[in-house]
């Protein structure tokens, strides 16, 4: 019975202990440990000190936030004051959110930050603005320096080519007998970006529109010669940065916040380089984390603050140098972290700053559907590379589903394919 | 005949010690590695038994924001739980085992019809009944959840127990003056202790595993596992060494203390 009363005591005190005004902020982002710590103790006092607002700081997977935010919507009454997520978190979710365009022209007349105006359009859904954009990342490689060794000759690092990739990985499979290409293709990996975001941009210029042509044929045949060089183990990866500190691993592509921990653990022993570029270009996607805040927020004015502070240039800078995650206001760009992930955003930097770029967003617009998108590129990888079924017949079979996709939900292609 | 008798006492010897390692070897792998210094654990090919012992992992994760708290959330849900699911279940079960009453074969369908529905799929409607009901983020409101989960099988096995129970003793009872509820709860109570036993335990740790509606039903109040399910999925592989092993230790102290009535029982199906 103690025991019992001393847990009702705790949970009391625990409500009960700041009289002041207190938000929850619900996000699928920075949910790791040490990262949410960060958010906890380091970000979030800043906030609190300058306002008098607590916030309770919950992490979540993906379908947890979804599910809450739906349940909260139907039953009108809610807890999460403000919610982040990425875009493609918040795509199916748009009913269940604010239409933050007023509050959007706030921060603009405060002149103090200029968002990207790509990132704003894409935080536009169903004719609203969904969220306001927070934080950008995207998808690179981290090398193990051992690897340089075998570099083939003449080879820029900071301008790699496919072509050079998979050279570099056959140099070090036939000195050392090691497969130590890694591109994470576990059940919760991201390989469908690498497919649909990288190989496809970088080959045939577009995501979409060349999903079934001559192009692409080539495309796969290369990327089977190349699988030949992949540790077979990437099949039970979800995140590289795991084969990279063990050494399973030297040469990596995955995303930057999966990348993150090696580089963490052992920042001398690694480095971070551009992506690959293909015949058409350097072919990469940038992910964009937004603030919403919910049609049942308890406290849509305390989380309005809390957006002020997040995206002002100041704190945009805070957490680059805090968890490595990208500004998306202008006046932040630019700065660098120091420390381990210098590293890091050396390689980002790098990336961005390529001539031969060719910038993919994730599609918006299918709502619900976009995880069939995802889907198509990942089934056709498995179809083609794993299975080893013809190239065309998988191409034109798994065509005609995204054609299908696309014409059912009325979405627009994303970019690159529709700016051109 | 002492020979084929020794042999199979052998065998049987072995296949427990098979089973016990099956069970024991994971939960001591995890173990070393939730106290190898960080460095190790990453280190391939890897060695089983770490350099030193490093309580470094396993200080920032009993440290970070809310595990404690939600330790303690965890045990008073199972216990919650357990307490609910042992009034609810021993007397179904009991009614099962002893009576003959209309739709008894109906009711026993219906006790696991409840399990054929995926939480994934109630998950919406239910987050919104416990919002409007005001149980949303609660403790009760979890181990209701639990509750409604675990009974199924808490009525499946007291039926058998209480089965287990010769009706005659209890006949007997009442013969000597006792009412219906005094034999019961004098009588087949008393004897149906350890197989209550398992069902506590395993109610316990359906409660103490649950994470799926303990997640989408608190924002604040989590249990153990909601709260650092999705966290150590996404955080470095010594963290999630550490959480596992912390998650393992709980059930296996409950585990502990409520052996001995297990033993009992199966010692006593054996003398019969």
């Amino acid at each position: 019975m103690n025991g019992q009363k001393v847990v009702i005591a705790l949970l009391v005190c625990t409500v009960v202990a700041s009289g002041s005004e207190k938000i929850t902020f619900m996000s699928t982002q920075l949910v790791p440990i040490a990262e949410a710590e960060w958010v906890r103790s380091e970000l979030l006092p800043r906030f609190t000190k300058e306002t008098g607002i607590d916030v309770v700081f919950v992490g979540a997977g993906y379908g947890e936030f979804a599910d809450r935010l739906v349940a909260e919507y139907k039953a009108g009454k809610g807890t999460i004051a403000l919610a982040g997520g990425l875009h493609g978190d918040y795509t199916p979710l748009v009913r269940t959110l604010t239409d933050l365009s007023k509050e959007f022209a706030d921060l603009q007349a405060l002149g103090d930050r200029t968002f990207i105006p790509a990132f704003v359009e894409l935080g536009r859904l169903n004719k609203i603005q969904a969220y306001i954009p927070w934080t950008q990342g995207t998808y690179l490689m981290v090398v193990n320096k051992m690897a340089l060794d075998y570099l083939p000759e003449g080879v820029d690092i900071r301008a790699l080519t496919y072509d050079d990739l998979l050279a570099w990985a056959k140099n070090i499979y036939e000195a050392t007998g090691d497969k130590k290409l890694g591109i994470p293709a576990g059940p919760r990996s991201l390989l469908h970006r690498f497919v649909h975001g990288y190989l496809y941009p970088s080959f045939t210029g577009y995501q979409v529109i060349k999903f079934d042509s001559p192009e692409a044929i080539k495309m796969w045949r290369f990327v089977k010669e190349l699988w030949q060089y992949v540790n077979p183990a990437v099949a039970t990866w979800d995140a590289m940065d795991t084969p990279l500190l063990s050494g399973e691993v030297w040469i990596a592509w995955d995303h930057g916040a999966r990348l993150k921990q090696a580089i963490i653990e052992r920042p001398d022993d690694f480095i971070a380089i551009p992506a690959p570029a293909g015949p058409r270009g350097r072919g990469i996607i940038t992910v964009l984390a937004g603030l919403a805040i919910p049609k049942a927020s308890p406290n849509p004015e305390a989380a309005t603050r809390l957006i002020e502070f997040l995206t002002r240039p100041q704190t945009q800078v805070i957490i680059l140098k805090g968890v490595g995650f990208f500004p998306v206001v202008k006046e932040a760009i630019g700065t660098a972290p120091e420390g381990p992930l210098k590293v890091l955003a050396d390689g980002v930097m790098a990336q961005a700053s390529s001539k031969d770029l060719i910038t993919a967003f994730i599609p918006s617009g299918l709502g619900t559907r976009s995880g069939e998108f995802s889907k198509i590129y990942r089934d056709t990888f498995v179809e083609i590379v794993v299975k080893r079924r013809p190239i065309r017949e998988v191409l034109s079979r798994q065509g005609r589903l995204l054609k299908r996709l696309f014409q059912e939900t009325g979405a627009p292609y994303p970019p690159p394919d529709e700016s051109r | 005949m002492i020979e084929r008798g020794s042999r199979r006492k052998a065998l049987i010897y072995l296949a427990a010690l098979m089973v016990a390692l099956w069970v024991l070897v994971p939960i001591l792998l995890i173990g070393l590695a939730a106290f190898s210094p960080k460095d190790e654990v990453y280190r391939w090919p890897k060695s089983i038994i770490p350099s030193h012992f490093s309580l470094e992992t396993m200080e920032f994760f009993l440290r970070s924001y809310g595990v404690i708290p939600s330790l303690l959330n965890s045990i008073w849900v199972a216990l919650l739980t357990l307490v609910l699911t042992l009034i609810i279940g021993a007397p179904a079960g009991y009614a099962v085992a002893r009576f003959l009453f209309r739709g008894r074969e109906s009711f026993r369908l219906g006790i696991l019809l409840t399990r054929m529905f995926p939480t994934a799929l109630l998950a919406i409607p239910l987050t919104t009944t416990f919002i409007r009901w005001g149980l949303y983020d609660t403790l009760f409101g979890v181990a209701f959840i639990h509750t409604a989960m675990a009974l199924p099988f808490a009525v499946i096995i007291a039926t058998g127990i209480f089965i287990g129970v010769p009706k005659e003793l209890e006949e007997a009872a009442m013969v000597m003056g006792c009412s219906r509820l005094g034999a019961f709860m004098r009588v087949a109570l008393p004897l149906a202790l350890p197989g209550l036993a398992a069902v506590a335990m395993f109610t316990f740790v359906i409660s103490w595993n649950e994470v799926f509606a303990a997640g989408i039903l608190t924002v604040h109040n989590r249990t153990l596992p909601a709260h650092i399910l999705t966290t150590l999925q996404a955080s470095p592989l010594y963290f999630r060494f550490a959480g596992g092993f912390f998650m393992v230790i709980p059930a296996l102290i409950f585990m502990f203390f409520i052996r001995r009535y297990l033993l009992h029982m199966w010692g006593a199906t054996a003398e019969r």
